[in-house]
């Protein structure tokens, strides 16, 4: 087949088109009311996620090695954050297809938005994003600070082209395809927890915020 | 070929009296969740008027944004093909996967690619193909095309999902919750992530820009089957573009908001080249999007962005589903682009209308739809594809509309026919339209006569106009 002449013909039938002179609009920066912080813990916990808040990343982290999800003798880990050691080495790395058997995936969030709750994490933050697609768990730390309003906002402060995959995580993977009942864990994590850091008005001892109507699903665990 | 009958096909599925109530309930719930959410957003509106003005003025230069974008999509190392057809489309994906020594791919929801009946076609050519959507593999596992752009397998119940599964999964086809069912399916599809060598997905937004495509997509199926195997390969409809990465939020802001009323995407996914040891292909598709641009009336088709929102909000739809368009695409949205593949096939679509009007009302993009459905069906008759029974039905209608008295002898017959007619006649049980539909109880009097009882008195005494009190 010749690419060249068949870019061609669809180029030509494209260009005899006129449809006179169709401005492109400014897209106004468009901001979401509220404190970004709170409004997305409500999102995320919303969407079945799980958030806690911290006033520093080293208590997130303290926290976090006392989960259970952490227990290298028990869990395979893959870890992309400072300070958290994982067990799935570069060998395992080396074919992605190996990284469905990552149970607990923990990582950096680059940036966040209240409007959506979106954590953005990229090849940068992912390493092998095979690894944080498969995982039953993950753990993002995020830096409050980085949590902005609304999307627009989001976008401006990324650079798209800097790598290769880069998704804004809204919670845990999910679908409605049966009766449309909203169920959590459908083919990614089954489940996404958010360590905010750097929050001023965190409590002494952390507590998780959840969705207390968040239906738990007995048949994940055996997954 | 026969013509596709939406009456017919759409009573069968109203005769199943579960299936239809449950549909219905589902569809209307994302319709209020849409409104819900959209009402929380002052400028909802004005979103909507921008989309479709970023959307026009992209199809207006649409060839100077497609070199722009496959210049910097080959910049960032994603090969590009382009497709006329569904045929052209999917040989060059054969070709690749002969390239590669493909045998086995997972597949994330393409409605380009269902427009090719590339999976069929693939299939035929012994490679395996695993939809990897859960509603969109339940319609491969049933050998039923989708019902629904969003929820392909929205017009079966649980159970029907359960014997489909039980038959093809191994799973108790006796239970049906679907958590169950979600489960049975995340654990077949693992063992197919493993070992696939390739991975498929459609395209939302392309952004000329950037030279990326987004994906969005709600069970990370997408993300997996691009990102796991060492090759990735992506269709996408020349339509699908975006100028700039500022225009990106908002579409993905007006996107799953339409479609199901929640903010966003779990997974709202860009790809800007492929991931270190991995190969990244696009096939840009044009199967008739360059001559419907041609079009005058038509072209703002093309700003489709396939929520399925107008589906959610249809009257017909709701109550028919899906399976009954016998089409690709359904719905409103289907009845206004099916036409263009094929004139007489699906020459009865625009004619499931009742003129309601929601679609255009609701479509985040503002496509004509309504005034769509009324160009097919000019086109429609003017090429002598309309059934006789409305042809009749226009030749009786037209006197009547075009002259006043004719038109107070029909008001008067048929306020006749609701008090004389037995309703066994008018809501006959043969009839599945009727079912549920009581006819009115019947006025006093037509509304001509209310006219010259109460209106116009009043109006000769120069009274405000207050009508619709005192009837």
């Amino acid at each position: 087949m010749n690419h060249e002449a068949v870019k061609s013909g669809i180029m030509a039938r494209i260009n005899a088109a006129s449809h006179g002179e169709q401005t492109l609009p400014d897209v106004p920066f468009y901001s979401w009311p509220g404190d970004p912080v709170e409004n997305f813990i409500k999102r995320l916990i919303g969407f079945d996620g799980r958030a806690i808040k911290f006033r520093a990343r080293e208590d997130a982290l303290a926290w976090l090695l006392t989960q259970p999800e952490l227990d290298r003798e028990k869990r395979v880990i893959y870890s992309r954050a400072a300070g958290v050691p994982g067990n799935f080495g570069e060998e395992d790395l080396a074919d992605p297809h190996n990284a469905h058997r990552v149970e607990t995936c923990v990582t950096e969030g680059e940036l966040a938005v209240g409007e959506t709750c979106s954590i953005w994490v990229t090849d940068r933050s992912l390493g092998l994003a095979a690894c944080a697609l498969l995982a039953r768990r993950l753990f993002i730390f995020q830096d409050s600070s980085k949590i902005v309003s609304g999307l627009h906002e989001a976008y401006a402060k990324i650079d798209l082209r800097s790598q290769q995959y880069g998704c804004f995580f809204s919670g845990p993977s999910a679908t409605a395809d049966i009766e449309a009942v909203h169920l959590t864990g459908a083919q990614g994590s089954l489940a996404l927890t958010a360590l905010l850091y750097n929050c001023a008005d965190a409590a002494d001892k952390p507590q998780l915020i959840v969705n207390p109507h968040a239906d738990h699903s007995v048949w994940q665990e055996s997954m | 070929m026969p013509q596709v009958n939406q009456v017919k096909l759409g009573e069968e599925f109203i005769r199943k009296r579960e299936h239809r109530e449950m549909h219905d309930r589902c569809l209307w719930a994302a319709r209020m969740r849409r409104d819900e959410v959209a009402a929380t957003i002052p400028e909802w509106e004005e979103m909507r008027e921008l989309a479709s003005q970023i959307k026009k003025h992209t199809l207006a230069n649409l060839g100077r944004y497609l070199e722009e974008f496959t210049n910097n999509a080959k910049a960032n190392g994603i090969h590009i093909y382009w497709a006329s057809d569904a045929e052209e489309h999917n040989n060059i994906i054969l070709d690749i996967f002969k390239a590669y020594d493909v045998k086995v791919v997972t597949k994330g929801k393409s409605m380009t690619m269902d427009e090719c009946g590339m999976r069929e076609f693939l299939e035929k050519r012994g490679i395996e193909i695993n939809e990897a959507d859960l509603g969109e593999r339940i319609q491969q596992l049933d050998n039923q095309r989708p019902s629904h752009i969003v929820m392909p397998a929205i017009h079966k119940l649980r159970s029907d999902v359960a014997d489909i599964f039980a038959r093809n999964l191994g799973s108790d086809k006796d239970i049906d919750d679907p958590h169950y069912l979600n489960s049975v399916m995340r654990a077949d599809m693992r063992k197919r992530y493993i070992k696939a060598d390739a991975g498929m997905t459609g395209v939302n937004f392309g952004i000329a820009e950037t030279g990326g495509i987004v994906v969005c997509t709600n069970e990370g199926n997408a993300d997996i089957s691009a990102n796991v195997p060492s090759l990735y390969v992506a269709s996408m409809g020349i339509e699908k573009l975006i100028p700039r990465k500022r225009d990106l939020p908002l579409f993905i802001r007006l996107l799953s908001r339409s479609a199901l009323g929640f903010d966003i995407t779990q997974y709202t996914s860009h790809y800007h080249g492929p991931r270190a040891g991995q190969e990244m292909h696009l096939v840009l598709l044009d199967n008739g999007r360059s001559a419907r641009l041609n079009s005058p009336d038509y072209w703002e088709v093309l700003k489709c962005i396939r929520c399925g929102t107008c589906m959610n909000t249809c009257p017909v739809f709701r109550r028919t589903s899906g399976i009954s368009y016998d089409a690709i695409y359904m719905g409103p949205i289907g009845s206004v682009l099916d036409p263009s593949y094929d004139m007489y096939k699906y020459a009865r679509l625009p004619y499931s209308c009742t003129h309601c009007g929601s679609c255009g009302e609701v479509c985040p993009v503002k496509v004509p739809i309504p005034a769509l459905i009324l160009y097919w069906r000019d086109q429609i008759v003017k090429k002598g594809y309309s059934q006789i029974s409305h042809d009749l039905e226009e030749a009786a209608i037209e006197p009547v509309l075009k002259s006043r008295r004719n038109l107070a002898v029909a008001e008067k017959l048929g306020l006749w026919a609701l008090r004389n007619v037995p309703h066994a006649v008018l809501d006959s049980a043969l009839n599945p339209w009727a079912e549920e539909h009581a006819n009115p109880e019947p006025p006093a009097e037509t509304f001509r006569q209310y006219y010259e009882r109460v209106i116009k008195p009043r109006k000769a005494r120069g009274e405000k106009d207050r009508s619709g009190e005192g009837q």
